[in-house]
C-alpha cells in the first residue's frame, strides 16, 4: 500500500513540476519587441488619425526623404515601395497608403547599424498617394507620391 | 510553431543588403468569403524583429496592408561576411515565423 | 542564369518561335478562320484537320514536358480553379464573330501585315485598343462585374484541366494521369485527322499541323522551364519575361494589347517587352520573310466603306472576346487546349460556333443577293 501511494505521489509531483515548467515557458515572451503593437495607429481609418496616433502629425515635406515606387502599379495587391532617408539622425520610417481602409502600413525603427532604409511590398486598394514619414531628432518629415492602380488583366 | 523565412544577405562594401520573404496569408479581416458570405477573420503579421549576431537592428510593426507573403528589405552597416542575420515575426493569432542566414 | 539573362533568353526565343510560326502559317495557309470557313462554305476539312493536328501535337508536347518536370501545368492562366464559364462562352462567340468579320484572328492579322495588308494593320490597332479596354478599361469593368459575376463562375478546387479533375476524383497520381489522358486524347484526334486520304497527301496541312504544334510545345518549354527563376526583388520563385508572370505559350490577343501599351507607355519602367509581344512581332517578321522570298508582298487596302466598317467592328469584337475568353483561337484554341483545360475546350467550341454562324449568315446574305 505504501509503495503504491509513494509512486502515485511521485507521479503527481512529476506532473505538477512539468505543468509549472510549461506555464513558466509560456509566460516568458517568445520574441522581445521594443513596444506593444500600436493599435490606435493601425486601426485609424483616416490618414490624419493614423498620422496623429503614430506620432507623426505635423510632418514637414523633405527632399532628403527618397520614396521610390512605380507611377502605375501593375497589380494593386503587390506594390513595391523603397524608402531611403538621407535626413541625419533618422531613427524610424513609417509608411502610409492614404486611401487604404487603414492607411498605416508599417512603422519600422532602426538601431545598432541598420540604415534608415526599407523595402516593403504593400497592398493598395485604389489609386492613391503613398506617404513615407521619417522621424529624426524629435521631428517628423514626409515625402509622398501618387501611384495609379488598375484592375489586373487576363 | 515557427515556419521558415527565406533570407538573402549579401555584402556590398561594409553594408549587408538583406531581403527576406515570409509565407503568410496577411488576411485583412475586411474580406467577405464569396461562397459563405461570412467575413474572413483577420490573420496577419503584426511585428517583426531582425538581429545581427543577436543584436536587434530592425524592429517593425505591420498592419494588414502589407502584401500576402510579405517581402521586406533592409541594410545593415558594419556587417562582415559570416555574420548571422536572424528574423522573427509574430502574427495576430500568436503564430511565429523565424529564419536565419549568414551574410555572404 | 542571372535574372536579367533569363528574361532576355525567354524574349529572344519568343521572337524566334514567332518567326517560325509566321513563316509556316503564311507558307501553308494555316488559318483558324479559314479552317472553319472551308467547312461552312465548301465542306472541306483540310485546314481544320491541320489545326486539330497542331492541337494533338500541342497536347502531347505540353503534357510530356509536365511529366518530365519541365512544366508545371498548374501555373498557367488556363488551368486555374476558377472557371468563368459565361465569359468563356460569350467571349469565345464574340471572338469567333469578330475574326470572321476581320478576315482572320490575331495570328492571321500579323501574317497578313507581314504580307503588306494595310487592312490588317487597321484591324491590329482596333483589336489592341479593344483588348486593353477589356483588360483594364471601361469594358473591363463590365467583364468583371457582369460576365464574371460570382453566379457565372464555377470553382473546381483541383484546377480545371481534365487530368487534374480525373486525378482529384480517382485519387491517382497527377503526372501519370496527365500523360495518360494526353496520349488518349492526342491519339483520338490523330486518328480522326489521318483517316482522310486527301489530308494524308497534303504536305502543307501536315507540315503546318506538326510544326505549329511543336512551336506551342517549345513555347511552354521556354517560358515554363527556361523562364523559371527567383525574382531578386521579392525572392519569389516566378516566371520571367511573361506578362502574366506564369508559364505561357502562343497567344495573340493579350500580347496585341500589351504591345500597344508598351509603345504608348515606354517610359514607364514597369512596362517591358514580353514573350507574348515578342511572338507577335516574330509572326509578322516570319510572314514578311516568306512574302519577300516568293515576291507575294503586296500593299492591300479596303475596297469600300462597308469593307472598312466590317473589319473595324470585327477587330473590336476580337479584342473584347479574346480577353473575355482568356484567349483567342490560338491562345485558347491551341495553347489553352494543350493543357487539356475544360475552360479552353469551352472557349474553343464557342469561337468555332461564333465563326460558323457568322459565316453561314454571310453565305446566305450573299446567296440572297443573286
Amino acid at each position: 500500500m505504501n509503495l503504491l501511494r509513494r509512486s502515485f505521489l511521485n507521479h503527481c509531483a512529476y506532473l505538477g513540476a512539468s505543468a509549472l515548467a510549461v506555464a513558466a515557458g509560456m509566460l516568458k515572451p517568445l520574441i522581445a519587441f521594443a513596444a506593444d503593437w500600436n493599435k490606435a495607429a493601425f486601426d485609424a481609418a483616416s490618414l490624419a488619425d493614423a498620422m496623429k496616433n503614430a506620432g507623426t502629425a505635423g510632418a514637414i515635406e523633405s527632399k532628403d526623404l527618397l520614396l521610390k515606387v512605380a507611377d502605375h502599379a501593375e497589380n494593386g495587391a503587390v506594390v513595391q515601395v523603397e524608402v531611403t532617408s538621407k535626413i541625419p539622425g533618422t531613427t524610424s520610417i513609417a509608411l502610409f497608403v492614404e486611401k487604404n481602409p487603414r492607411p498605416l502600413v508599417a512603422d519600422i525603427s532602426f538601431q545598432n547599424g541598420a540604415e534608415p532604409y526599407i523595402f516593403l511590398v504593400t497592398k493598395m486598394a485604389e489609386t492613391s498617394r503613398i506617404r513615407a514619414v521619417a522621424r529624426a531628432a524629435g521631428k517628423s518629415y514626409f515625402a509622398a507620391k501618387e501611384v495609379h492602380v488598375t484592375t489586373s488583366g487576363c | 510553431m515557427a515556419e521558415a523565412i527565406k533570407i538573402r544577405a549579401t555584402l556590398n562594401g561594409d553594408v549587408a543588403e538583406v531581403k527576406a520573404r515570409m509565407a503568410h496569408i496577411m488576411e485583412t479581416g475586411l474580406r467577405k468569403d464569396q461562397a459563405t458570405g461570412q467575413v474572413v477573420p483577420a490573420h496577419f503579421i503584426k511585428q517583426m524583429v531582425a538581429t545581427l549576431n543577436g543584436t536587434v537592428v530592425v524592429d517593425a510593426q505591420w498592419g494588414f496592408s502589407v502584401s500576402k507573403d510579405p517581402v521586406v528589405g533592409f541594410r545593415i552597416k558594419g556587417a562582415k561576411k559570416g555574420d548571422k542575420i536572424a528574423i522573427k515575426a509574430l502574427d495576430s493569432k500568436g503564430g511565429t515565423l523565424s529564419g536565419e542566414t549568414s551574410v555572404s | 542564369m542571372e535574372p536579367a539573362q533569363i528574361a532576355t533568353t525567354v524574349v529572344w526565343c519568343g521572337v524566334g518561335l514567332g518567326v517560325v510560326f509566321g513563316l509556316v502559317a503564311n507558307r501553308c495557309n494555316f488559318c483558324t478562320m479559314g479552317a472553319v470557313s472551308d467547312i461552312v462554305n465548301m465542306g472541306e476539312w483540310g485546314r481544320m484537320r491541320s489545326w486539330l493536328l497542331a492541337i494533338a501535337v500541342g497536347i502531347l508536347g505540353a503534357n510530356l514536358l509536365a511529366y518530365f518536370g519541365y512544366l508545371d501545368l498548374a501555373k498557367t492562366s488556363y488551368t486555374g480553379a476558377v472557371v468563368p464559364w459565361l465569359a468563356y462562352i460569350v467571349g469565345g462567340a464574340c471572338f469567333g464573330i469578330g475574326m470572321t468579320l476581320a478576315s482572320g484572328c490575331g495570328n492571321k492579322t500579323m501574317v497578313r501585315i507581314g504580307s503588306g495588308n494595310l487592312k490588317s494593320l487597321v484591324v491590329l490597332v482596333f483589336f489592341g485598343i479593344a483588348a486593353m479596354m477589356t483588360m483594364k478599361g471601361v469594358l473591363g469593368v463590365f467583364r468583371l462585374q457582369v460576365l464574371q459575376a460570382p453566379m457565372f463562375v464555377l470553382k473546381i478546387e483541383q484546377g480545371q484541366s481534365l487530368p487534374a479533375i480525373i486525378a482529384g476524383l480517382s485519387g491517382g497520381d497527377l503526372k501519370a494521369t496527365q500523360l495518360l489522358v494526353a496520349c488518349v486524347v492526342a491519339m483520338a484526334i490523330a486518328i480522326f485527322v489521318f483517316r482522310d486520304s486527301e489530308f494524308r497527301q497534303s504536305f502543307d496541312n501536315k507540315m503546318a499541323g506538326v510544326i505549329i504544334g511543336l512551336v506551342v510545345t517549345a513555347g511552354w518549354y521556354v517560358t515554363g522551364h527556361l523562364g523559371l527563376g527567383e525574382n531578386p526583388d521579392t525572392l519569389e520563385v516566378t516566371y520571367f519575361g511573361t506578362n502574366s508572370h506564369l508559364a505561357e505559350s502562343m497567344s495573340f490577343t493579350g500580347p496585341t494589347g500589351y504591345f500597344l501599351e508598351l509603345l504608348i507607355y515606354w517610359s514607364d519602367t514597369s512596362k517591358f517587352l514580353s514573350f507574348g509581344i515578342a511572338t507577335l512581332i516574330g509572326v509578322a517578321i516570319g510572314s514578311f520573310i516568306y512574302a519577300m522570298s516568293n515576291r507575294s508582298f503586296r500593299l492591300e487596302h479596303f475596297s469600300s466603306s462597308e469593307d472598312m466598317l466590317r473589319h473595324i467592328a470585327g477587330a473590336l469584337l476580337m479584342g473584347f472576346g479574346g480577353v473575355t475568353a482568356t484567349g483567342c483561337s490560338i491562345g485558347q484554341g491551341l495553347t489553352g487546349v494543350s493543357t487539356l483545360s475544360l475552360g479552353s475546350f469551352l472557349a474553343l467550341f464557342s469561337i468555332i460556333a461564333g465563326a460558323a454562324v457568322t459565316m453561314k449568315i454571310q453565305y446566305n446574305m450573299m446567296m440572297a443577293e443573286d
